[in-house]
């Protein structure tokens, strides 16, 4: 059994970790086709059709962490409509774990800031294509 | 993991100075490990700093 530490797994751009980050998530889905007729006996019938997924990734704002990739870098990729490369993955991988790698685009940024409270993001990041998974060795 | 930098660096769109401390996948550490960009940088030894013979 190798359960771990929801702390542990990060969203990374170019193999660089999303700075400030609290919250983390990556959903896949995948569409159906319905080909239900009188002969399914009452009971729905599907086919598989597209599957698609999306990140997301909520945290504080940090516009000078020259280190990790910041607020200022998620607004630059979505200002410059850019395909980046995500990988969501643990910090300290060990054997059998797995990590995911795909290309997406930024498609929702959110700034807020409540009085006497911190200043967070959040962002959405729609997959393009294909989503691989990789076990450490 | 996390990263000292040694020696400047750019990569994968990142800018690194000497001595910063990034969050990278695994796979991209080994990358930055085999380039060389995760290890002090080497001492010249004294024979090499001594490398101007004198006539």
């Amino acid at each position: 059994m190798a359960i771990f530490n929801g702390t542990e797994l990060g969203v990374y751009i170019d193999s660089t970790l999303i700075a400030a980050a609290t919250d983390c998530s990556l959903s896949l889905s995948m569409e159906t086709i319905d080909i239900t007729t009188k002969d399914s006996a009452g009971w729905r019938e599907l086919l598989a059709g597209t599957r698609s997924g999306s990140i997301s990734c909520s945290g504080l704002i940090d516009y000078t962490d020259a280190s990790n990739k910041d607020t200022t870098d998620l607004f630059a990729a979505f200002e410059n409509r850019t395909a980046l490369s995500l990988t969501f993955e643990k910090a300290n991988e060990v054997t059998g774990d797995l990590s995911f790698a795909c290309t997406g685009f930024l498609t929702s940024l959110e700034q807020s800031g409540g009085t006497e409270d911190t200043a967070t993001y959040s962002a959405t990041f729609e997959i393009s294509g294909v989503i691989t998974d990789t076990a450490a060795s | 993991m996390k990263v000292t930098i040694q020696k400047a660096c750019k990569l994968h769109g990142n800018n690194w100075k000497k001595g910063d401390t990034p969050t990278v996948t695994t796979a991209f550490a080994e990358k930055l490990k085999k380039k060389g960009y995760l290890d002090a940088p080497k001492k010249k030894t004294e024979d090499e700093s001594n490398d101007i013979t004198e006539e």
